[in-house]
């Protein structure tokens, strides 16, 4: 019986990007993939299958008009429940409770303003091409749009949803929060260091096409002021860390890629 | 099945509270919850009727949701819940199933990027039992210790069924893999050309 296949349902177990090679039944497989070339690609493999599958199972587009008719068969329901219930649980100066009539047109009214927002943000947009001078002009944007008061500490339940989780290459973070890049493209941002000089990941969901690597990285040779930047894509999600180079380096917070080394450090982290 | 939610609030809340706050969690995950349903059910009409049972439901246990970052995780495990209700109206829960699955491929295959129609496809085959183990593993996130605690089955049978049904969307996502042709086309496959659409795998 080969490695894989004695190892196979802890492999299987495994979340990427999480503690889960601390848990009781998949700490066999943390000893064995510290060793075990073989095992810790096959680990590491199953990881980047697990984060392109994440990402295709959210992929599922949303019935225009969804939010509309959710919202009208609510206010109906809701009507019918207080109705059905004899409940009559407005306050005194509150005007009498409007009809059923009156809440659907209401709604109804709201639709057409709805379908237009939902129509906007749910349209596939088709990729762009965006070429490494382009990313690099848009990481330094993004790293001055951070807002800094809104960084979240990571801890095991605060965290990003998990097909958005740090790499392994890259620096355990310490904080986190959401990020919606200029252009409306979604992710999340993580803090590597609260040191004076910044250093950051962002996570982007994007479907633009890139002249990257899908492991880490490729370094943006158009990086200015002393900072560097370095990115990768892979299973539909951008990677791109950007770090100010006065006092700290790049390799400080990301490596290429070395499984044995890094998932003994990953069995050691919380879960 | 255990309780994911946060407990009553002292006092109860009033009806324009809870009004509101329902308002707040269809906007903010009605998506999510809608996603979530298509991939149990496997088809628009299903997942929307799924959609509209969860916030029904939600209606009468907004209150129970103390901390927003948790409401769509809840949720989440609401769409779940109801998902099973009706899997076992329909028939029996049978263990088992994926026995016309060939040998478990021990390698992952190297895939950048996933077909979203492969990945419908493959869903689709599987039984519902191993599909909500796996849905549960990639959408809610849970590890198998809170697959196993939500379902109240074994972990073993967990392991067990997660692994039997990666294995199946390993060899149906792998690109260059032929599927066997000992198979009925199923209503659900979309795949590729050259290749005998497989049979849904009855439990």
């Amino acid at each position: 019986m080969s490695q894989n296949s004695r190892y196979r349902e802890q492999i299987d177990a495994c979340r990427p990007g999480t503690g889960d090679l601390a848990l009781p039944a998949l700490t066999e497989l943390a000893r064995a993939a510290e060793t075990d070339r073989a095992l810790a690609d096959e680990l590491a493999r199953s990881e980047r299958f697990d984060r392109a599958v994440s990402t295709a199972m959210h992929d599922v587009p949303v019935p225009a008009g969804l939010l509309e008719r959710l919202e009208a068969r609510l206010a109906a329901a809701d009507v019918t429940d207080a109705e059905t219930a004899g409940e009559v649980a407005l306050p005194p100066a509150v005007p009498a409770r409007p009809s059923r009539r009156a809440i659907l047109a209401t709604v109804l009214s709201l639709a057409a303003l709805l379908l237009i927002a939902i129509g906007a943000m749910f349209w596939p947009r088709p990729g762009r091409e965006i070429t490494n001078q382009q990313l690099a002009e848009m990481a330094s944007t993004w790293n001055s749009k951070v807002p800094t008061t809104k960084w979240l500490k990571l801890t095991a339940t605060s965290l990003p949803p998990a097909r958005f989780a740090v790499p392994v290459e890259v620096r355990k973070p310490v904080q986190w929060q959401s990020f919606d890049t200029p252009d409306g493209q979604n992710g999340f941002v993580f803090n590597l260091t609260t040191g004076q000089r910044p250093a950051r990941l962002y996570v982007i969901a994007s479907r633009d096409k890139y002249s990257l690597p899908t492991t880490p990285y490729r370094r943006l040779e158009d990086a200015s002021g002393g900072v560097a930047i370095v990115a990768w894509y892979s299973g539909g999600l951008l990677y791109v860390v950007v770090v100010d180079e006065t006092g700290q380096k790049l390799s400080d917070y990301v490596s290429e890629k070395d499984i044995a080394a890094i998932l003994h450090g990953l069995a050691a982290r919380p879960g | 099945m255990a309780d994911r939610s946060n407990g009553q609030p002292e006092g109860g809340p009033t009806s324009q509270q809870s009004s509101t706050d329902l308002a707040e969690l269809v906007r903010a995950h009605h998506a999510a919850v809608y996603r979530y349903a298509y991939r149990l059910c496997g088809n628009a009409t299903e997942a929307e009727d799924l959609t509209q049972q969860t916030f029904l439901i939600a209606v009468r246990k907004v209150h129970q949701v103390r901390e927003a970052e948790k409401a769509c995780s809840w949720l989440l495990a609401v769409v779940r819940s109801c998902f099973l209700k009706s899997l076992r109206k329909l028939r029996p829960v049978a263990a088992g199933g994926l026995e016309e699955e060939p040998e478990q491929a021990d390698e992952t295959p190297e895939i950048d990027e996933v077909d979203r129609e492969r990945l419908s496809a493959a869903l689709a085959d599987l039984p519902g039992e191993f599909r909500v183990v796996v849905l549960m593993f990639y959408f809610e996130e849970l590890s198998y210790q809170e697959i196993a605690s939500e379902l109240e089955i074994p972990i073993g049978t967990v392991m067990s069924r997660l692994s039997r049904a990666k294995g199946h969307l390993r060899r149906r996502l792998e690109t260059h893999k032929v599927v066997g042709t000992l198979r009925v086309p199923s209503a659900a496959s979309g795949n590729g050309v050259g290749q005998t659409p497989p049979a849904r795998v009855n439990p």
